[in-house]
């Protein structure tokens, strides 16, 4: 996956401007930054939602905008921060809807759909409330459950917006784990975090959109020395040595 | 687990073609003139039979029974679209209006362009169908500029008391003859249902359902929200489009040939989520389908009963069932969200 001279907003208001990095295959992006940098955004335009204003997302050296969303649901898929509400369906139903993509013409799944999806739901820890309502499930439940649901879909790309939120610190961490095992596999994880500590440990690089909405990319041993994070998040010199004491330790320790 | 459940599912499908075809012959059989189960079999399929009996067979109770059947079952479908659409249980073909806008094309038609002109049945049909399309169209316009669902079902309300508005306008000024004649159509019954126009709304409705349920991944999807749908696939804006015009197609279909009629397409769609526990549309599609027909069936049946030989509209006893139904729903869903 190419990102060129990607620049994405609405309604003609650029929000995050001349983005270019590359992801290859297993790699494992984290996306950081200040609230309202633009994070969702830029994820929008890499899936599609949003059309770039300027430049380009290629796959597989395609064009995003010449890959049919039938062909780009099979490669791509994601979790985002929408909160949704479906009645009537179990956290299992949710999980099996991520295999609509490959279901026939009604949406009736196989044998090898349903396989996926418990695949999915083992990984992801979820057995035991994968037949409960989807609605009655806490949130951070629902969270495990969707990305449950975008792993059942075999991406070889897995964009998500900030998957951790509503998880607990031992979820987190499980969660990290699932990240590298897809990882291992060759799945492309592009993900934007609020967690510096866990963006450090687990990424491959990782990008930073400061408040203006410019992007920097850099590996995670190099955001630490430099101290980009200082400006980035605007903190005050006091602030960014206790920050990074933190991050050190956390790095260190692995 | 989930082995039983198709089992359940098969068996409530069953169930509901059984309570359909009795709901059928029901319907057929009882009347000012009572016709025996086994005198109907004969007449339809043997040609045997008295002639006053067959007369009233074929040109009143045959068309009419395959009229409250159709038109049942395509307005619980149209409901079920709405639903799943706007992920709201209470939307349907008169929250967004459409219904009004037919209302509103027909009165036009009744007042200002027949005047002296006898209407002829095609010609309401015709107006009705112009006026759910012109509001289906605006609603898709308001649709492209709005991508927020609660925004786009309250523009389909003002629409709709606006087409009331302008109906109301056109009645007080409208000579008394015309009134009787708009009057009597927008009470909503069947009983005007003629075997030419019976043919009709099964193929128009039949060619509708087929679309319906070639629909049947993309509303699948959509329980997700839109996002979500787009990335297993879904083409939002194609699939936003087909489904307004198909649901008012089915809609304008019934406003054109019996007038309004209420709450079954809210009514009917939720029982049958409560029935087999599932929102799958490839199941409550056929569902909906079925028991809006035999809801209507069974509404009509009571219209012509209860205080026979005076007809009631049909809407009064849908109203007096489903508004119940309806309030019931909205309790629950408090309940569930309580929880």
């Amino acid at each position: 996956m190419r990102i060129e001279k990607l620049s994405a907003g609405y309604h003609k208001k650029i929000i995050v401007s001349g983005v270019s990095f590359e992801a290859g295959s297993g790699e494992i992006l984290s996306l950081i930054g200040p609230n309202g940098g633009g994070k969702s955004t830029l994820l929008k335009s890499i899936y599609g939602e949003l059309t770039p204003m300027e430049g380009a997302v290629y796959i597989e050296d395609r064009d995003l905008r010449n890959i049919s969303l039938k062909e780009l649901s099979k490669m791509l898929s994601i979790v985002n921060t929408d909160r949704v509400k479906p009645e009537h369906m179990s956290a299992f139903d949710v999980v099996m809807s991520g295999r609509l993509p490959y279901s026939d013409g009604f949406g009736l799944f196989s044998d090898s759909d349903r396989e996926a999806a418990e695949r999915a739901v083992g990984l992801m820890k979820i057995e035991a409330f994968a037949e409960k309502p989807f609605m009655d499930l806490s949130d951070g439940q629902k969270q495990r459950t969707l990305i449950a649901r975008a792993i059942a879909q075999e991406p070889k790309y897995l964009i998500m917006d900030e998957p951790t939120s509503y998880l607990d610190i031992r979820y987190r961490m499980e969660l990290m784990d699932v990240i590298r095992k897809l990882a291992d596999q060759g799945v492309t994880v592009i993900a934007s975090l609020h967690e510096l500590e866990l963006a450090l440990m687990i990424s491959d690089r990782v990008l930073m959109i400061n408040s203006e909405g410019a992007v920097s990319c850099r590996e995670p041993r190099e955001v630490l020395e430099s101290g980009v994070l200082q400006g980035l998040y605007g903190m005050t010199d006091e602030m960014y040595r206790r920050v990074k004491r933190q991050l050190e330790a956390g790095m260190t320790g692995e | 687990m989930r082995k039983k459940s198709n089992k359940k599912a098969i068996i409530l499908f069953i169930g509901l073609v059984l309570i359909l075809v009795c709901a059928f012959a029901a319907n057929l059989c009882i009347g000012n003139v009572r016709i025996g189960a086994w005198n109907v079999l004969r007449i339809l399929f043997f040609g045997e039979g008295d002639d006053k009996v067959r007369r009233i067979l074929f040109t009143i109770r045959l068309p009419r029974t395959l009229m409250a059947l159709v038109l049942g079952g395509a307005l619980a479908v149209a409901g079920f679209l709405l639903q799943t659409y706007f992920s709201n249980p209470i939307a349907g073909p008169y929250i967004l209006g459409v219904s009004s806008g037919a209302r509103m094309t027909v009165a036009l038609l009744l007042i200002f362009v027949a005047g002296g002109v006898t209407v002829r049945g095609y010609m309401l049909v015709l107006a009705a169908f112009a006026g759910a399309l012109l509001t289906t169209c605006f609603i898709i316009m308001i649709s492209k500029r709005v991508k927020n669902m609660a925004v786009l079902l309250a523009a389909g309300i003002m629409v709709g008391y606006i087409c009331s508005a302008i109906t109301d306008f056109l009645v007080a000024f409208a000579d008394d003859s015309d009134i009787v004649n708009l009057h009597s159509w927008s009470q909503g019954s069947f009983s005007g249902a003629t075997m030419e126009g019976a043919v009709y709304c099964i193929v128009i409705v039949a060619a509708a359902f087929f679309g319906v349920m070639l629909m049947a991944k993309s509303l699948d999807a959509f329980r997700l929200g839109e996002s979500y749908a787009r990335s297993v696939g879904v083409n939002i804006r194609l699939c936003r489009v087909m489904i307004i015009l198909l649901s008012s197609i089915l809609s304008a279909c019934v406003t054109a040939y019996a007038g309004p009629v209420t709450f079954i397409g809210i009514a009917v769609p939720f029982l049958m989520r409560e029935a087999f526990k599932t929102s799958k549309p490839v199941v409550l599609i056929p569902a909906s389908f079925l028991s809006g027909a035999v809801f209507c069936l069974l509404s009509d049946l009571l219209a012509r009963m209860i205080f026979a030989p005076t007809e009631l509209n049909i809407s009064a006893v849908t109203s007096l069932f489903g508004a119940p139904i309806v309030i019931y729903m909205m309790i629950r869903r408090q309940k569930r969200h309580e929880d």
